[in-house]
């Protein structure tokens, strides 16, 4: 199956062409805030350096955030418009797996402002919780109080260098643990905030 | 080769989802909007984030319709319009990004599209639009007064220094707790109203600008006023004044610009077009010019629309204006280019 793997939700652009657990052509950059101008050429690169059509696609994997909120919708539109047209199945997974990879217990953070982050527990690629926001001062506390855990993401949030795992790893392990999307008007990203809280 | 022309264009500026497919121009195949109206009543005004909720919610909704509607196959499309600008960023973004989407699939240009540009245009499904031509574009976001000298050609004369006419109707309305939005409320009730109130006539610098938040400001004092001497406020007689006022301001500024430009035709263009008062006024205010005809769009194009996307769409594919994959939504974008 000739499947698209897009993930936009924080501050990298990564596009990847991947069959059978191959992946044929990665694109794995910084982009912040200029994702929306680097992913279709990013996406057009990728395929023809995979020597495939467009029109072969087969599959759109997904990360529906948490992230920058333009961010993750980047991808979703990409994703919603290519299965409006085509007879293209898209699957989702969230930022949190893509950089955990298959890695054990590995609790990943990604910066969302006024010192929050969206989190969650990463086990061999799945989630073991749902992600949510944490405070900083939460995620030290886990820090001491699982000192068998590792974390990634935005760590300099805590005080530590960033960490990211191995993207080709963190790719090809989302794919297979990824959820199929039945209804493709349905899908909506993963927030973590409601439109209520923008009442005020 | 036919020389038919096949548009699917797209826009997404503030909170109508809308896509459209056009045929040369002017023939509308299909014209889908899913307005978001409902829920921003709910906030009293457009939330920009809640929108750009709304249009990911929306647009793959939009686009089936869009094209079954249409009856035509998106391989038969001969490029991709969408609206480039201004507008809400978090908004423009879904529709930009649709638009190349759609662009690398089916390896078709795309056409960035000015949202004035598209308001203008859109009296080209009910008329010949004739040139040199003067735009008078008045909505929630917009009050300009355009002059065309030919096809695609678009030179400002006048535009608001403060808020759009569409904005002043929206806060004089909250001021006066008609809901939202602002402009068919006033209008409605001016009907019922007379002349009690005066409100001051607004000055500009430039002779053709616009600016109405000294009258927002003047009704609000007024309101005061009322309050302060224990007076019951005629909402309808202030509606009335308050939309008096504004034409006014509109129409001499219009007449005025007459006075500098040379024109074929007048075109009113823009969501405030739908108001009625605004329509007779200025139908009869053409009417001392014989020699210029007036162009004012059914209420269907007045709003924000896709089909008037793909009609302004189809005039710049024709005239070579293309985007590449890089094109990004530009919230403050530049009609005279
Ligand atoms: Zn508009």
């Amino acid at each position: 199956m000739k499947q698209l793997f897009i993930d936009t939700a924080h501050r990298h652009l990564t596009v990847a062409c991947v069959e059978n657990e191959v992946i044929l052509s990665l694109i794995h950059q910084e982009a912040f805030k200029s994702q929306s101008e680097k992913v279709m050429d990013a996406i057009d690169e990728c395929f023809k350096k995979a020597m495939w059509q467009p029109r072969q696609l087969q599959s759109v994997v997904l990360t529906e955030g948490p992230g920058s909120y333009t961010g993750v919708r980047i991808a979703m539109t990409i994703a919603k418009v290519l299965a409006s047209v085509a007879p293209i199945s898209i699957y989702t997974t969230t930022s949190l797996q893509l950089i955990a990879g298959s890695n054990k217990n590995t609790f990943v953070m990604i910066d969302a402002r006024s010192a929050r982050v969206y989190g969650g527990l990463v086990d061999e690629g799945r989630l073991v919780d749902e992600a949510s926001i944490y405070t900083i001062e939460q995620v030290e506390q886990l820090k001491e109080t699982h000192p068998q855990w590792q974390f990634a993401g935005d760590l300099h949030l805590i005080g530590e260098s960033d960490r990211w795992m191995d993207i080709e790893d963190g790719i090809l392990t989302s794919i297979k643990n990824a959820r199929i999307v039945d209804d493709i008007d349905a899908l909506i990203p993963l927030y973590l905030k409601s439109n209520q809280e923008y009442q005020l | 080769m036919s020389n038919k022309s096949l548009v699917c264009a797209i826009e997404t500026s503030c909170d109508e989802t809308a896509i459209a497919f056009i045929e040369d121009g002017n023939k509308v195949l299909s014209n889908v909007v899913s307005s978001q109206i409902d829920t921003h009543r709910g906030f009293g005004g457009v939330m920009p984030e809640v929108a750009s909720r709304l249009h990911i919610e929306q647009i793959s909704l939009v686009l089936k319709e869009a094209i079954e509607k249409s009856g035509v196959s998106m391989e038969d499309v001969d490029a991709i319009a969408f609206t480039q600008g201004p507008g809400l960023i978090g908004s423009l973004h879904i529709g930009v990004l649709a638009s190349k989407t759609l662009a690398w699939y089916y390896q078709k240009p795309l056409v960035p599209v000015h949202h004035i540009a598209g308001h203008i245009y859109a009296n080209a499904f009910v008329t010949e639009i004739q040139f040199p031509l003067l735009a008078l574009v008045v909505s929630g976001g917009h009050t300009e007064l355009v002059y065309m000298k030919e096809d695609y050609n678009f030179e400002i004369l006048g535009t608001t220094q403060d808020d759009a006419i569409g904005e002043a109707y929206d806060k004089v309305a909250r001021v006066m707790e008609l809901g939202y939005p602002g402009g068919p409320a006033i209008d409605a009730l001016a009907k019922q109203g007379t002349t009690q109130y005066v409100l001051p006539r607004v000055k500009t610098e430039k002779p053709l600008d616009f600016s109405f938040s000294g009258l927002k400001s003047a009704v609000l004092q007024l309101v005061l006023k009322e309050q302060r001497h224990g007076r019951e406020l005629d909402k309808a007689n202030l509606a009335y004044a308050f939309q008096e006022a504004v034409l006014d301001e509109v129409l001499f500024k219009t007449k005025k610009a007459l006075e500098t430009v040379e024109v074929r035709q007048v075109v009113l263009a823009g969501g405030v077009s739908a108001n009625s008062r605004l329509r007779d006024r200025l139908t009869r205010m053409m009417n001392s010019y014989p020699d210029i005809a007036l162009s004012i769009p059914p209420l269907w194009c007045t709003t924000d629309n896709a089909a008037m996307i793909g009609a302004a769409g189809t005039v710049a594919f024709k005239k070579g204006i293309r985007a590449d994959f890089s094109t990004s939504a530009k919230a403050g974008y530049d009609l005279e280019v």
